[in-house]
């Protein structure tokens, strides 16, 4: 059968096709969710669990950081994280600048044991070093967190807060937001097959206690307040220090502040 | 003709509803109700996690004399969970605590590294314990406390120390090498005391030290700062053993 169809009926056709395909997509899923959402039309809310507004803040402070990586392993005891070095809500990096300005970065287990079964000396060997230093990495908590927008099943969300969370019961361990986080944040719990980050230790900061690390930190190189709070140490520090944020130029917008970057630090 | 375009439509309207059907079962009710933040409750699982670390202050219920110690001491600054791990079961199942006592645990944070901030106190763990394990001079919980060591022997009878702290011929008796030179120091038990408490660190002296030879023009009874009561009866060429200027 030879099909004849004239220029007319085609685009007519597709036309309508097309508006069609919208109609039934943007229209269905609003049909369907209106039968089972219970949330249709609520307000707002803007109090976290506890009842009160918080406007929490993480300090790290890269010059005051020892690398001896308590705060990897209180993280992962808090938060029942597999001990292995794959799998991290937290890690210390040790950074190593020469005299040509090469940047070596790496973090030896994540840095659970701390830093002294391999120095640098022992890694790298001759290295003219110019300086040294560890920087303690986490979960930035983003303002715009590019995690969140590409989650295909609304798994991973932002609290009124702005932590980011993960529901597990909703995750489908896809990874896409591994890949979308700038900041390697994420991974995958190798027990349940979902994503897992870090929460800012979510069930002690509606507590009023600090998260994990900065707990167990020795050297205050890890601090976290409410900048509402006028006793909050962050806040005093958010108003009188020159803070830096990691990966400016992508408008990830962290929560997490840095004193002390250097150049090379992603 | 007409009857493929129908089959087409047929086909694509039912992709669409088994995809938007599928999709409904993992996306939770509330996505995106508010941009980033969803609405459809607090988010219990996460708030509802058990609390591991809980602090210092529980720790001194049972254990005052260390907390005690704990208190007064540079390390104050550093809470029980950061060396012991987390309480929580301790305190509510009674499960034991382990630590490693070896001088590895203190090399965590006192081992030299290039990496750490230089005003950070980093010793070479190894040579300065000289084979032995850093809690066999310091307490923990008091770095400073006691120091310098006390002579854990009796001091009368043996007035040359050198004849067996010698740097250069190891000992069957006490620490194999002790972390300062020997020679110049004649009088080693002006700072490792026998029997009397040497207290917290040894102060810095806060001013300059030359052209002032004799420490007791100024410091002694009934003079500008007397001499602490346990120097009594020192001499005056000792002090710069332990004291230095800032």
């Amino acid at each position: 059968m030879k099909m004849r169809i004239s220029r007319r009926d085609f685009i007519k056709n597709g036309a309508m096709g097309l508006v069609g395909g919208i109609i039934i997509y943007s229209g269905i899923p609003a049909v369907l969710q209106g039968f089972t959402s219970t949330d249709a039309g609520k307000a707002v809310r803007l109090k976290g669990p506890d009842g009160e507004e918080h406007y929490w803040r993480f300090i790290v402070d890269t010059g005051k950081c020892i690398g001896c990586g308590k705060c990897v392993r209180a993280c992962k005891l808090e938060n029942d994280v597999p001990l292995d070095p794959e799998y991290n809500r937290t890690w210390v990096e040790r950074y190593v600048v020469t005299d040509n300005d090469e940047v070596f970065v790496d973090s030896p287990n994540a840095a659970i044991d701390g830093c002294t079964a391999e120095t640098v000396r022992e890694k790298y060997g001759d290295l003219d070093v110019k300086k040294s230093f560890f920087v303690p990495k986490l979960c930035n908590q983003c303002e715009e967190p590019p995690c969140v927008g590409v989650c295909p099943v609304g798994a991973t969300y932002a609290t009124r807060e702005g932590v980011v969370l993960v529901d597990m019961k909703a995750c489908i361990g896809c990874k896409y937001c591994i890949q979308a986080c700038p900041y390697g944040a994420r991974f995958l719990d190798p027990r349940l097959r979902v994503i897992d980050k870090c929460t800012w230790c979510y069930h002690r900061i509606t507590k009023g206690l600090p998260p994990a690390c900065v707990a167990v930190c020795p050297v205050e190189a890890r601090l976290f307040g409410d900048i509402r709070d006028p006793e909050s140490q962050v806040g005093r520090m958010i108003r009188e220090e020159r803070l830096g944020i990691l990966k400016p130029d992508l408008g990830t917008e962290p929560m997490v502040y840095y004193i002390g970057l250097e150049k090379g630090v992603r | 003709m007409k009857h493929l375009v129908r089959a087409g439509v047929l086909l694509v309207i039912v992709l669409l509803f088994v995809f938007v059907v599928l999709r409904l079962v993992p996306v939770p009710d509330a996505w995106e109700s508010f941009g980033f933040y969803r609405g459809g409750g607090d988010p219990e699982e996460w708030v509802n996690k058990p609390v591991q670390h809980i602090g210092s202050s529980i720790c001194n219920d049972c254990h005052e004399d260390k907390y005690g110690v704990w208190e007064g001491s540079k390390h104050i600054a550093i809470d029980c969970e950061t060396c012991h791990g987390p309480a929580r079961l301790h305190v509510e199942e009674g499960a034991g605590m382990v630590i490693n006592t070896a001088g590895e645990e203190c090399g965590l944070c006192h081992a030299e590294l290039i990496s750490r901030p230089s005003g950070f106190p980093q010793v070479d763990v190894v040579s300065m314990a000289g084979g032995e394990e850093c809690i066999t001079c310091h307490n923990p919980h008091d770095p400073r406390a006691g120091m310098p060591p006390e002579i854990s022997h009796v001091v009368g009878g043996r007035e040359d120390c050198l004849l067996c702290h010698s740097q250069h011929d190891p000992l069957l008796m006490g620490p194999p090498e002790v972390p300062h030179a020997l020679e110049e120091y004649t009088d080693c038990v002006s700072c490792h005391g026998s029997e009397e408490f040497k207290g917290a660190a040894t102060p810095q002296i806060p001013h300059d030290l030359e052209g002032r030879a004799d420490c007791f023009l100024c410091h002694s009874a009934g003079r500008v700062k007397p001499l602490p009561e346990d120097h009594v009866g020192r001499a005056a060429d000792s002090c710069s053993n332990c004291h230095r200027s800032e």
